[in-house]
């Protein structure tokens, strides 16, 4: 074999190598599956849906899938909580728009949010005519019936609200009635400018005070109370359980032997229970006797031992004793022998604060 | 809390000590064992009581090494006795407005 022949057997022998290694696939002519572009369906899926798949550039198939084709407005909601179907008509329909109310002959009715009418009206007197679908207003009340509601509350004890006001028996201002008496101290005076707190449980109902006679009065409900009566002068006194029957005037008197005198609290030292201090106010009671009244002015608030100025030049101890010269020499101080060296400090000294020194001569 | 802003005030007006020499007796009055002017607050049975004491154990657990003399002053330097025939405890050798101190 010449040259030139070699040359062209080579070529050929490299042309056919590279034909077997990169084989046609435009028209997937060597393909066993699918043809691009070739589909196919498969069993139904979903509503109004079905399955399918489809063969691509590659002459595979894709994997199945659920492919629709619905009616317009298909699944969107429609009429009270229904969809569209299949045949673009509405289907699962409620009976009623959510909400909307309405009265089935006499009881009234509400729309749930499913859509369906369900039974809510008001008929506390059972008499199965629903407030809301034109029952009176003894509807509000249990146990009222049309023929039995009264203009007032008539009955203040029978536990119904007779007038369907929302107020039975004592609630109803129509049971008020009144609380009134007398304060007096233990020596039967009146006590005049007492407050008189009158509460129910936690809650304050009325306040009132006493009059120069020592009298107070209030309006309330019936009911059952608890009283407090207070003043600066004396002693808190309280009492509980202090009935208000329908429509009466109640009296509930601090006085005499009822237990309920107000106690004076000056003591004979001139202070009061419970507090240290000495009260001008207390002058002549219980024993509690001031030098005279500018002593007692000049004692008032303080302690018992406590000196007070009386005047300018006097002094008094208090609560009970009379003026003192005081003592106007100022401190001169003196050393046998040695320096005198002094120091001091502030203390309460009778009630005053004073200077507290030590002298010392060394 | 009257009490403490008065005495507030009060402290405030009142020299501490008098003169460079008393610092001595300063620091007497900050001494726990000198109950006396711990409490803030004193009565003529707690000053006199002092006096039931032996002087010199007193005078030792003052701290005070020559002879003394407590006395009270009011707000204008005004002697406050302490009885009335006492002007200050303490010893005789130290005399206030010319009455000596006592220690009985």
């Amino acid at each position: 074999m010449d040259k030139k022949k070699r040359v062209m057997l080579l070529i050929c022998a490299l042309s056919l190598l590279v034909l077997l290694s990169f084989p046609a696939s435009a028209d997937c002519a060597c393909s066993p599956e699918c043809s691009p572009g070739q589909t196919e369906w498969g069993g139904t899926c979903g509503e109004c849906m079905s399955m399918r798949r489809d063969c691509d550039g590659a002459c595979a198939w894709s994997g199945w899938s659920c492919v629709s084709n619905p009616p317009p407005g298909y699944g969107n909601s429609c009429g009270n909580c229904g969809t569209i179907g299949c045949s673009a008509g509405c289907v699962n329909e409620g009976v009623c728009a959510a909400a909307s109310t309405q009265c089935n002959a006499t009881r009234y009715q509400s729309c749930t949010s499913g859509c369906q009418w369900q039974g809510n009206g008001t008929d506390a007197d059972a008499d199965g005519t629903d407030l809301q679908c034109g029952d009176s207003l003894a509807d509000n009340a249990p146990g009222v019936y049309d023929n039995t509601v009264t203009e007032t509350e008539m009955n203040c004890t029978d536990g119904l609200d007779n007038d369907a006001d929302n107020f039975p028996d004592c609630q109803d201002s129509e049971c008020a009635g009144s609380l009134f008496g007398t304060v007096e101290d233990s020596s039967s005076g009146p006590i005049p400018d007492a407050t008189v707190s009158i509460s129910s449980g936690a809650s304050s109902v009325a306040t009132a005070y006493t009059n120069s006679s020592g009298r107070y009065a209030a309006g309330v409900n019936c009911g059952t109370y608890n009283l407090a009566v207070m003043h600066e002068d004396y002693a808190p006194l309280t009492q509980s359980g202090v009935a208000v029957p329908p429509s009466t005037a109640a009296s509930f008197n601090f006085t005499g032997n009822n237990s309920a005198i107000l106690a004076i609290t000056c003591e004979s030292d001139c202070t009061k229970a419970g507090d240290e201090q000495i009260h001008a106010s207390c002058d002549g009671i219980n024993g509690c006797a001031f030098y005279d009244g500018q002593a007692a002015q000049a004692c008032d608030l303080a302690k018992a031992g406590w000196f007070r100025d009386y005047d300018e030049a006097q002094e008094v101890e208090c609560p009970s004793g009379s003026p003192q010269t005081k003592v106007n020499i100022e401190a001169s101080i003196t050393c046998s022998e040695g320096t005198l060296v002094q120091s001091s400090t502030i203390v309460l000294y009778r009630g005053k604060p004073v200077k507290l020194v030590v002298a010392s001569c060394g | 809390m009257v009490f403490v802003l008065v005495v507030s005030t009060l402290v405030a007006t009142f020299d501490k000590s008098d003169g460079e020499p008393g610092q001595v007796f300063f620091d007497l009055f900050e001494n726990p064992s000198f109950s006396l002017a711990q409490s803030g607050q004193i009565d003529q049975e707690m000053i006199l009581g002092l006096a039931s004491r032996d002087y010199n154990a007193v005078r030792k657990e003052m701290g005070v090494s020559g002879e003394f003399c407590i006395y009270l002053e009011d707000s204008d330097g005004r002697i406050i006795p302490l009885r009335e025939d006492i002007f200050g405890l303490g010893s005789n050798s130290i005399e206030i407005n010319n009455r000596p101190c006592i220690w009985e």
